[in-house]
């Protein structure tokens, strides 16, 4: 553990320093994958398949191989059998969902590709398909992959204590069932790849979040070739929120430009971004919490059915993390979860901003209100009484003394490195004006307003493997190489803070190379909201060791016993005589490299981050439609390194949610399995003018493991957004929402149902 | 993503490009906005082989009162009836509709000509012309002809318009004092197609019934609607909340809406009768020179 650092001494971390190639950004400087050009560059396109199920029994590319410009068709005979995933080959003779890839054409301009594409004749047979997870676990079901329908076999189950022993004790048992929908990421820019051989090496530039720890070893094992021989790039990336971490995409390019003999560049339309790209996954989760007399929980048990669709992918952290609102967010001895992953012929999941985690916390949030209003509780007297606190859970550690903690904890007896969640409660209350609240369903007329609140935790960014790399030249330019990708959080402008704050220099002197296998050191996949507190650590301790060396090498230059780094210059103890940075770094002989890498994490504390979000809106009572009025979000992320970064985040991620709370979704004809709205005509997101302006609240203190008492922050904040706006709704118009999204025909049926139409 | 081949025309004059679309007869689209057929073009979901493109003629962008009807010629963009001073002060029907047409770019290129002559019955300009009572100027290589609003929508995706035939101009009466229109929509957000909307306009008598009554029904079924039952109730009629939700209901008896993505049927249909309501109700109160 690192000692906390002194507020007033930071002069870079906690100043909110200007994003790095904002400029180059917003004046369209930057090269994403789809800019990038090279010499006899082909365009390749991709064939789908219109089938959820099928055997290929025939591919007959002679047709497109005849047009103008064609130069390569890749079909299942050509690509090697070996999986790349778990789960996923490049390219097989049977397909999983409608929309998967069958073949792919190169030729000289997309018009010839796409022309190209419907000259291939396939010849499919059809199978029997399984659309849901229900009809997924029926006997005799077909399976999708061999072995059965349940990805592992088993369902994935976590606990803690004696759930059964709980319910025994409880005065009274609620529960519910509740439903989150299937909808696709949409991130601005779509997926991409650029594949060049040169002999038997391979350069891909690619869409990617982890071109070290996923693209490299998963092109090698695709390709069957060395990882030494692969040199995988993302030059910039234009929103990932988790999203973009398959790998298909890549060896298919590879494949095609290797049989075309020139390089390739395939780039996804909208329509193939959500078809073949990754998907938020549908969940059932069945939650029951007993109580004592008084609201006490004392037993909390959380059932979950996810659709995975046709690839498990990250889904398997989904699964996992959709079980972290029962297990940890409520004071309760007693808490299990059991988490079902279920192949279906729908598109795959994958992993998605906030995981699992705001999925299983509408349930339980929305349940908790459920509770108190049974109780006669005011929501928030209920949440202040009974939210986990700084102790963690009772209980008794499960893990070794000495061990590093997991870093999705179950256990008790293991404190909390900080939880500032009652001081979100009580702020963002205030904030909102929560004195205002009147009971449920109270205002009378058309239109009624009110008030929800909503807590979440979220891990706090433990447990990877991270490594950083400083680079001081003799020239004086300083370099961070750093593997991972800035996906857009604005990880390269944080990191570089933190540098810049250890090396006492303006953060603009430090330039970040990043997400390059041939220039970076190994980095670990950006995910799990990790990469200030795992990597920013690295950064600090890289920083750190050649701010020592500079020191050293300066005492020597100014034979001096020690000399001191202040605002970039190295000082003599007596403070009478100085050297700049450069002339240091000059005197060095050669360029300075300094490394840092950990396993990031505790074994003293479990490190999380917290938030409580309050939300008030106005209810339609004969549209049924819900107009957010005001939204706060009261963050606890530890320090924050970057206050307008952070509040940036914060506001999109909510805003992000806002829109999957109330509309997004992908809808499958039931008949045909074919995904009915993959376009943006279709699938509505956000956009800035549908919700008002997020007020954003950090009331986190500096965390004493986090790198300058940092946690994360990217995912947290979506995480209680359904149930705040649920519990809103149920406050202006009596009404109990279980199934996401809140559509405006869903919210009038319920009110038609629980009798509270406009008389 | 990518349109198949197609060979362009860019006619200098109105004449030359009727020419082009009688040669070409099905085979050729006319393009003015091109917000609607060039993503139906990318999409691959249409693929003339000729595009004969009107925005090179001259004289097409008019929009201009003569005696008590406005001209709008077949090259006047949204955007420019978005900000006629006209279109404000006579038409706050066509005011609230015009502004809720998908977002800023798509009106400056999109015409009401072109949100006509698609034939979609989820654009807006069509209920909003039913309601008004608007007329519909087609010119082919025999000349021209003049239509009502509601003799032009045939099908989904289908006009009056003949093969060599375009939309030339539309001719909307001005309403008289003592009128008022509105414009509602539902829409998952903001610049979307609408689930449903109901455009109405209304004029009053002296003792402040309704003498004239135009209803107009996007989305509401397979072609645009004019709610001309509604309208007959209403004719003559107090405009009390007891007949306004009547019209609503007989407007909703009319409408023929389809589940989808967007929402299911039943939803539709009681969001007619509900959108009626109120879009009477404003109209109404502008009739009387209120700001509602």
């Amino acid at each position: 553990m690192t000692a906390p650092a002194d507020v007033s001494a930071l002069s870079v971390v906690g100043t909110p320093v200007a994003r790095r190639e904002l400029a180059e950004k917003v004046t369209g400087r930057t090269r994403y994958t789809a800019d990038l050009h090279r010499p006899g560059m082909l365009h390749g396109r991709v064939l789908r398949s219109p089938h959820p199920h099928a055997r290929i029994v025939r591919v007959d590319a002679s047709a497109a191989l005849r047009l103008p410009g064609v130069h390569a068709v890749l079909t299942p005979e050509d690509a090697p059998q070996q999986p790349i995933d778990r789960d996923l080959r490049a390219l097989e003779p049977l397909v999983r969902f409608a929309g998967e890839e069958v073949a792919l054409v190169a030729a000289e301009s997309e018009a010839q590709a796409e022309d190209a594409l419907r000259a291939i004749e396939v010849v499919y047979e059809p199978l029997p398909a399984v659309l849901d997870p229900e009809a997924a676990l029926a006997p005799g079901a077909p399976e999708v992959h061999p072995g059965g329908n349940l990805v592992g076999g088993k369902p994935l189950v976590v606990q803690r204590g004696d759930v059964a022993a709980g319910f025994a004790q409880a005065a009274r048992i609620f529960e519910g069932t509740f439903r989150t929908q299937a909808h696709a990421p949409v991130a601005m820019e779509t997926r991409a790849a650029l594949a060049e051989w040169e002999g038997d090496r391979l350069t891909l530039w690619k869409t990617s979040r982890a071109v070290h720890a996923s693209d490299r070893p998963l092109l090698a094992r695709g390709l069957g070739i060395p990882a030494e021989r692969i040199r995988v790039i993302c030059t910039a990336m234009g929103g990932g929120f988790g999203n973009k971490d398959e790998t298909r995409l890549g060896v298919l390019t590879a494949l095609l430009a290797r049989k075309a003999g020139r390089p390739v560049r395939v780039e996804y339309s909208r329509r193939e971004e959500v078809l073949g790209g990754r998907n938020r996954q549908a969940t059932v989760n069945r939650l029951r919490i007993g109580v004592r007399v008084d609201g006490t929980p004392v037993a909390i048990e959380q059932r979950s059915v996810m659709d995975a669709g046709a690839y498990i992918s990250s889904g398997i952290n989904v699964n996992r993390r959709t079980g972290q609102g029962a297990l940890y967010l409520y004071t309760c001895p007693n808490a299990r979860y059991e988490g079902h992953a279920v192949y279906t012929n729908r598109p795959a999941g994958g992993s998605f901003r906030g995981l699992g985690a705001p999925l299983g916390h509408f349930a339980v949030e929305v349940l908790a209100d459920e509770i108190a209003a049974a109780l006669g509780i005011d929501p928030l007297d209920y949440r202040l009484r009974h939210h986990v606190t700084a102790a963690g859970q009772p209980g008794t550690r499960v893990t070794a003394p000495d061990a590093l903690l997991p870093d999705e904890p179950v256990e008790g007896g293991v404190p909390f490195s900080s939880n500032a969640l009652r001081a979100c409660l009580l702020v963002g209350a205030e904030r909102i004006g929560w004195h205002r609240r009147r009971p449920d369903g109270a205002e009378p007329g058309e239109r009624v307003r009110g008030l929800g609140v909503a807590m979440g935790t979220y891990k706090g960014g433990a447990g990877r493997e991270a490594e950083a790399e400083l680079h001081i030249a003799e020239s004086g330019r300083v370099a961070l190489h750093l593997g991972l990708t800035d996906v857009g959080q604005g990880s390269a402008t944080v990191l570089a803070q933190i540098a810049a704050e250890a090396l006492t220099l303006p953060a603009e002197r430090i330039e970040t190379v990043m997400a390059d296998t041939a220039r970076t050191p190994p980095g670990h996949v950006t995910a799990g909201s990790t990469t200030t507190f795992s990597t920013g650590e690295a950064v600090r301790r890289a920083a750190l060791a050649a701010a020592e060396q500079l020191r050293r090498r300066a005492a020597e230059m100014l034979g001096v016993a020690a000399a001191r780094l202040e605002a970039g210059r190295l000082i003599s103890e007596d403070g009478r005589r100085s050297l700049a940075l450069e002339e240091v770094a000059a005197g060095l002989g050669a360029e300075l490299v300094t490394r840092w890498r950990w396993n990031a994490g505790s074994s003293t504390h479990i490190v999380n981050s917290f938030a409580a979000h309050f939300a008030e809106v106005e209810v339609d009572r004969r549209n049924g439609h819900i107009r957010v009025l005001r939204y706060v979000a009261a963050q606890d992320s530890g320090r924050i390194v970057n206050p307008r970064l952070a509040a940036g985040q914060v506001s999109g991620a909510v805003l992000q949610f806002l829109g999957i709370a109330l509309r997004e979704e992908l809808f499958l004809d039931p008949r045909s399995g074919v995904t009915l709205n993959p376009s943006f005509l279709e699938h509505k997101s956000t956009a800035i003018v549908d919700f008002p302006a997020v007020e954003v609240l950090f009331l986190g203190e500096p965390d004493p493991v986090g790198p300058y008492g940092a946690k994360a922050l990217g995912e947290p904040p979506v995480v209680p957004v359904f149930a705040a706006i649920a519990n809103a709704v149920a406050n202006a118009a009596g009404v109990r929402l279980h199934e996401v999204p809140f559509t405006p025909q869903r919210v009038l049926a319920a009110l038609k149902a629980q009798g509270r139409l406009v008389p | 993503m990518i349109p198949q081949a197609f060979d362009y025309h860019a006619p200098k004059t109105l004449a030359e490009a009727v020419g082009l679309l009688a040669r070409f007869g099905d085979d050729a689209k006319a393009l003015s906005g091109g917000q609607s057929l060039i993503p139906l073009m990318k999409l691959r979901f249409a693929g003339p082989a000729h595009l004969v493109d009107i925005n090179g003629i001259p004289g097409l962008d008019y929009l201009q009162e003569e005696g008590s009807t406005l001209k709008i010629g077949a090259l006047v963009r949204q955007a420019q009836l978005e900000q006629s001073p006209v279109v404000k002060a006579k038409f706050p029907l066509l005011a609230d509709a015009v502004r809720m047409i998908a977002d800023p770019q798509v009106r400056n290129r999109g015409t009401l000509a072109g949100n006509l002559a698609h034939g979609d019955p989820a654009n807006d300009q069509p209920a909003v012309m039913l309601a008004l009572g608007a007329q519909v100027v087609i010119a082919g290589s025999k000349g021209e002809r003049t239509l009502p609003i509601d003799k032009f929508f045939i099908g989904t995706l289908t006009t009056a318009l003949n093969a060599g035939e375009l939309v030339k101009e539309i001719l909307v009466p001005i309403p008289p004092a003592n009128s008022g229109g509105a414009y509602y929509k539902i829409e998952r957000r903001v610049g979307d197609f609408a689930i449903v909307a109901v455009g109405s306009q209304v004029t009053l008598d002296k003792s402040g019934n309704c003498q004239k009554v135009g209803i107009g029904l996007t989305n509401a079924g397979p072609t645009p609607i004019k709610a001309t039952k509604a309208e007959a109730f209403l004719t003559g009629k107090a405009p009390s909340e007891a007949n306004l939700t009547e019209a609503g209901r007989l407007a909703a008896e009319m409408s023929d809406p389809a589940s989808d993505t967007r929402a299911p049927a039943d939803y539709k249909k009681a969001m007619v009768q509900e959108l009626t309501i109120r879009t009477l109700r404003t109209a109404v109160a502008r009739a009387k020179g209120g700001a509602a």
